[in-house]
């Protein structure tokens, strides 16, 4: 809904002398930031979306189909994207990290942004795509294909991407100036540099995200067998965008035809600082089931667990469905994963559950680790915003149950999995409520919860066009 | 430049046929489709480019439109999903209306689909942009319907969710009427003990909210006040209140909660308010008689039971109704995650969903029962132990309290005997399957979330209701705390099964959804809403029936002379879905946008071949 | 180029008016074409909110105009519209009687539901309604429309 303000936007005018740049700089442009933007700038406020991939989207825009739906993701981020980054109340940039922070005395965030160099000039370049195909480098593309396909060193990041702007790889370039002698419009420029600039915001909102627990468990091949990839690598093959146009396993490229899942493969363990439940694996594992079912009809699938949390709404129900379509739910502790040197088939040796329980083994011709959410905001970066962390490494909420999303800084809220793990659904609803507490805040409220006196920054509103 | 003042002006239809880098034009021949497009006396201009949607692409348009007086514009590239609002806004900003813009789909239709056969895409490509010359024509230009909004919010419930949504929504200075059926505020907070996962006093916390609340300058109660009837639509909705004399809570219970200010409490029988957010919450599973033992001992209780004997209780033994308790069995999913076949519906239905909270909430009482009274056994009959997120911890903290986990089978549940003695029999799995049997003083039943269902308005606005009885949200994805009726939001549980964290998230989402309209003085409606012709309308009111939202009624016209019934049509109820539209003996009803001879005039341009 | 020969194209195709709808069959039918499938360029697509819109004159109209068969690609029980797929099963339900009084078989028109991403399922229905479409028995000689 793109509505005029006649009453921010008189509230604009009366505040022509605001001195900061933007009401609210986003980190991170996954589906929670997306959110926050885009409810921001509809209720009127100047918005600053930064991300440091080529292309905003995070995640979700990765993924194959969405629990317990089964709409394609793509089909529900794309249009998130269009009008977050159409928005005329937010501005994007991508390629984009904060570098540092300082809050001054009337309570309005001073921020450096390290710009990185596209090496393509993003007004000149029409996504055409024409030096991705004169491109000779072909690399391993471990962004958003996780590793399962390939890329050029330039091109559009992906078919979905936006801005819809080639960007330069530089890690991979050979340097050979192909891209540069195929671009039509010249857009490619090899003497960009980074740079840092600066903004003046009123409020900051961390949506940095999560990234999969590393494969570091021994017992499931510690990352080191080819056939055991993780849940975001199958998403990937099962996505119509994605790398094989189908299901294959990474040793022999072969269909798979038994394919087992392994729950908890990266939370609920304490020895590995994932001490809690990841929230999601359960439902992707049961998603990913189905699809595979219909990818690959003729394969058994496995999925060893030991509790399964299908707890939202219509989860339980599509958990039923799994199991009506044949999937094998087995109640059991994967004990260890080996690889057969011969075939590269895997070995589970597990310890089942149930009335025919026991220690047993089974062969699978693929392994999917379900493994845990956990944070991408660091030490590193709470080195820069200093903002409380939990033990677990989530951003600390001072106001947990009854106000989430207030950090330990007044004027800095976090969205989305920075702060635990969670589905889209409840990213979604976390980057609304912090929308909200966000107005609140730059309408002079929230000042009692963190007992602060500087008053009410005038918010840089600007209604509409 | 040809006059343009004779009335019967001839139309300037501007073509585009992009190639999209290739992703067309390596299948259909689009210079030559451009070249016969041409040749029709309404083009005026028609040209085929690289990239349409590009900088240089727009601004071609942009020219154009201005150098050759275009009056209609027809872009033929990708999807309309991909680029119909970029040209729309082309042409708007070149000075048409953007519904004198018309997207023809010649890439995810014609060329990715046609691969193989060049020659019968380009017939293709060309048969589709004659259509599109035929349907823009015949398109009135259109814009979004301006309505007035009274900011000011209705919230319904004063629980958890309410309060918060009233709250945010007041603290960014917009009115409020927090409406609650009960004579206090807190619903079902009252009767909680702490608040997962971070401990947070349960009272402690809804006594902060509720002195919030009644403080707020913004915010109007009425409590003891149930809404009786509700019309209108977003902007404007009309809200008829009446008292409801329920006294449904044990006062003395509450006593510290309940210094209501009635200076406070309006009293007033009917509001006028621009949007409502329904914080209705949700009520505990009732078991039936005789399930798991219920009713048929004092000593089978549900788990809000015994945290509201817990919350108040003093002493080193457990004692409840003169005997003292020294083991309890837990048994989880009382009412939930129900099975046909093996749970018996109630009102004809089942509970299949998962309650979510009651996992956590279990674990919690029964790490509380460890700690009040260290000797005391707990037994846990569960299924999943669903304790997602940070709330592992419980579940960990009640293993290392040496709560014995029993897991039974999702078909077998407990049964539980209750003569005398409570003994529960169950299967193991986690023992391989062993039948067990144990006795013990007291049954604590994890009882599920069900719906609250008891307002008026859900009736009066047709709000959709989902699998389980909860309030569907309008998408699960894309918007999951509005109602499909425009200006309804839904916070809580009135939605589905949530914790407290997950209510508030929801209440603030959508206080934050609904103030992005409340903070505006008007609000733009979409243009594709039906309409009735008064010139055709013989006042017959077939289509009434037709119309699943209300949005059209019969009223007393002047326009046709006096004391003519005519209908009348609301677009704000209008969802624009049509099935008015053929139910009128007059073909009085159109649906903007998508008019009958504007569709018919393109499917008949649609098979003209070219000359 | 091999492999496609059971695509037919020659130009006594029968020419399909698929009716679509916004919220799933329209993103379907796109779906079809960003996985590359492929089926007979004598299908044209028009797109509005929910096919219930449509009187049962408008499909006898269609056939008179030239059209062979009509594809309604509606939401099915899917539809974001309260009631209307019990409405248009019953309006194709009339349009068949009506078609069948003036001679056009029953086979030519065909009522299903295609999701956003039902792209295999929308493409496999098409090409064997096209078949059966091909089959029918002749349409007499219908007056023009005006």
């Amino acid at each position: 809904m793109h509505l005029r303000h006649p009453s921010l936007r008189r509230l604009a005018k009366e505040r022509e002398n605001n001195m900061s740049d933007y009401s609210t700089l986003i980190i991170g442009s996954g589906i929670a930031g997306m959110q926050t933007a885009i409810d921001l700038g509809d209720m009127g406020y100047k918005v600053l979306m930064i991300d440091k991939q080529a292309s905003i989207g995070g995640t979700m825009i990765q993924l194959s189909k969405v629990f317990p739906t089964l709409d394609c993701a793509s089909c529900i981020t794309t249009p998130k994207m269009s009008s977050a980054f159409h928005h005329d109340n937010v501005d994007v940039k991508t390629l984009c990290e904060i570098h540092d922070y300082k809050q001054r005395e009337d309570g309005r965030f001073e921020v450096t942004l390290l710009q990185k160099a596209r090496f393509v000039h993003e007004s000149m370049c029409t996504g055409c795509n024409e030096c991705a195909e004169a491109c000779p480098v072909v690399a391993v593309d471990t962004g958003y294909d996780e590793g399962m396909g390939y890329k050029k060193a330039i091109g559009v990041p992906f078919a979905t991407a936006l801005p819809q702007k080639a960007a330069l790889d530089i890690d991979n370039c050979i340097f050979c100036g192909k891209c540069a002698n195929a671009c039509p419009t010249e857009a490619i420029d090899f003497s960009m540099r980074d740079e840092l600039t600066t903004v003046v915001v009123d409020s900051i909102v961390i949506a940095t995200g999560f990234h999969e627990t590393p494969m570091i468990k021994e017992k499931f091949g510690g990352g080191s067998i080819k056939n055991v990839i993780t849940g975001k690598q199958m998403e990937r093959l099962l996505a119509p965008t994605g790398p094989a146009g189908g299901v294959f396993r990474p040793s022999d490229g072969k269909i798979p035809w038994s394919i087992a899942y392994v729950q908890c493969a990266g939370s609920r363990d304490a020895t590995i600082g994932v001490p809690y439940c990841s929230a999601i694996c359960c439902m992707f594992a049961v998603k990913q089931a189905m699809l595979l079912s219909a990818a690959v009809p003729l394969a058994d699938i496995t999925i060893y667990y030991m509790d399964m949390r299908t707890f939202g709404k219509g989860h339980e129900e599509f958990f039923e469905e799994a199991r009506a379509m044949g999937v094998n739910f087995v109640k059991g502790k994967v004990a260890k994963i080996e690889e057969d040197p011969e075939t590269k088939d895997l070995i589970f040796h597990v310890e089942q559950f149930g009335e025919d329980g026991g220690l047993k083994t089974f062969t699978h011709d693929l392994a999917v680790l379900s493994l845990g959410v956990v944070p991408q905001w660091n030490q590193e970066m709470s080195a820069i915003v200093p903002v409380q962390l939990n033990p677990d490494g989530f951003i600390k909420e001072i106001r947990f149950a009854t106000e989430p999303g207030l950090t330990s800084i007044p004027g800095v809220f976090a969205v989305g999995t920075a702060t635990g793990p969670k589905d889209i659904v409840d990213s979604i609803n976390s980057g609304s409520s912090v929308a909200g507490k966000v107005a609140v805040w730059l309408s002079g409220g929230l000042r009692e919860e963190y007992d602060v006196q500087y008053l009410p920054i005038a918010p840089s509103v600007i209604g509409g066009k | 430049m040809e006059s343009k003042t004779n009335g019967e002006k001839k139309p300037r239809v501007g073509v585009y046929i992009c190639h999209c880098g290739g992703n067309i034009s390596d299948v259909v021949d689009t210079a030559k489709v451009a070249e016969e497009i041409a040749k029709l006396p309404e083009v005026a201009v028609s040209k085929d480019f690289i990239f349409m949607c590009s900088d240089p692409g727009q601004k071609m348009i942009a020219d154009d439109v201005k150098a050759n007086n275009l009056d209609h514009v027809i872009v033929a590239s990708c999807s309309p999903r991909l680029h119909e609002m970029t040209f729309q806004r082309v042409v708007s900003d070149a000075g048409l209306n953007p519904f004198q813009y018309k997207h023809v789909n010649i890439r995810e239709q014609v060329s990715w689909v046609h691969s193989h056969h060049p020659d019968e895409a380009t017939e293709k490509a060309y048969h589709l942009i004659r259509g599109g010359i035929a349907a823009v024509l015949k398109q009135d230009p259109l814009n979004p319907i301006v309505k007035q909004m009274i900011q000011k919010a209705a919230v319904i419930g004063g629980g958890v969710s309410g309060m918060t949504a009233a709250l945010d929504l007041a603290d960014r200075d917009i009115p409020v009427h927090l409406i609650e059926k009960a004579p206090v505020l807190g619903g079902h907070l009252l009767e909680l003990d702490r608040v997962f996962p971070v401990e947070v006093d349960a009272q402690e916390m809804i006594s902060s909210l509720i002195k919030k609340t009644m403080n707020h300058p913004n915010i109007f109660l009425h409590l003891d006040t149930e809404v009786v009837k509700t019309e209108g639509s977003i902007g404007n909705f009309r809200l008829v209140l009446n008292k409801t004399d329920e006294k449904v809570l044990d006062e003395s219970k509450f006593a510290a909660t309940l210094e209501v200010n009635n200076e406070k409490v309006e009293d007033v029988s009917e509001l006028r308010v621009g949007t409502i957010i329904m914080a209705t919450g949700h009520d505990f599973y009732e078991p039936d008689e005789g399930e798991f033992g219920y009713k048929k001992s004092p000593f089978v209780v549900t788990l809000p039971q015994l945290i509201l004997h817990l919350n108040n209780y003093k002493g080193e033994k457990f004692v409840y109704k003169g005997k003292e308790i020294k083991s309890v069995a837990m048994i989880h999913c009382v009412g939930s995650r129900q099975i046909e076949g093996v749970h018996e519906p109630k009102n004809g239905k089942l509970n299949t969903g998962c309650s979510r909270v009651c996992c956590t909430t279990t674990l919690q009482q029964a790490n509380r029962l460890k700690e009040m009274f260290p000797s005391i056994n707990i037994y846990d009959l569960y299924r999943d132990i669903r304790t997602y997120g940070e709330q592992e911890t419980y579940y960990k903290e009640a293993s290392e309290n040496n709560v014995i986990f029993i897991k039974y089978p999702d078909d077998e549940p407990p049964e539980v005997t209750a003569n005398g003695k409570i003994s529960i029999k169950t299967k193991d799995i986690l023992t391989y399957g062993l039948d067990l049997e144990v006795e013990v003083d007291m049954v604590v039943l994890a009882v599920g979330i069900v719906p609250r269902i008891r307002t008026s308005i859900i009736e009066d606005l047709s709000l959709p209701l989902g699998q389980n009885g909860f309030l569907q949200e309008a998408h699960v994805k894309l918007r999951p705390v509005e109602s499909s009726s425009e200006g309804i939001y839904l916070a809580g549980t009135a939605q589905g099964p949530k914790n407290i964290r997950e209510s508030t998230m929801t209440a603030s989402a959508a206080a934050a959804k609904a103030s992005s309209v409340l903070t505006r003085e008007t609000i733009e409606l979409s243009p594709f809403v039906a309409v009735v012709s008064p010139e055709k309308c013989s006042g017959s009111a077939q289509c009434v029936a037709e119309c699943e939202y209300n949005a059209i009624k019969i009223v007393d016209s002047g326009l046709s002379g006096e004391g003519v019934q005519q209908a009348v049509i609301d677009p704000s109820l209008c969802t624009g879905c049509g099935a008015c539209v053929p139910a009128c003996p007059e073909e009085a009803i159109h649906v903007q946008g998508f008019e009958l001879d504007k569709i018919k005039a393109q499917l008949k341009a649609m098979l003209v071949e070219a000359n | 180029m091999t492999g496609c020969d059971t695509i037919s194209t020659d130009k006594d195709s029968p020419k399909i008016l698929i009716l679509t709808t916004t919220a799933c069959s329209y993103p379907g039918v796109d779906n079809a074409g960003q996985k590359h499938l492929e089926y007979p360029a004598s299908t044209y697509v028009v797109n509005v909110l929910d096919p219930v819109i449509f009187p049962v004159s408008f499909y006898i109209d269609a056939f008179k105009m030239g059209y062979d068969g009509i594809y309604i690609a509606s939401c099915g029980t899917d539809s974001p519209y309260k009631g209307t797929f019990e409405k248009l099963s019953k309006r194709i339900g009339d349009t068949v009687a009506e078609m069948k009084k003036i001679g056009i078989h029953y086979s030519r028109i065909k009522l299903s539901a295609i999701c956003t991403v039902c792209a295999d399922h929308f493409v496999h229905e098409l090409k064997t309604f096209m078949e059966e479409v091909k089959n029918a028995p002749k349409t007499p000689e219908l007056e023009a429309v005006s």
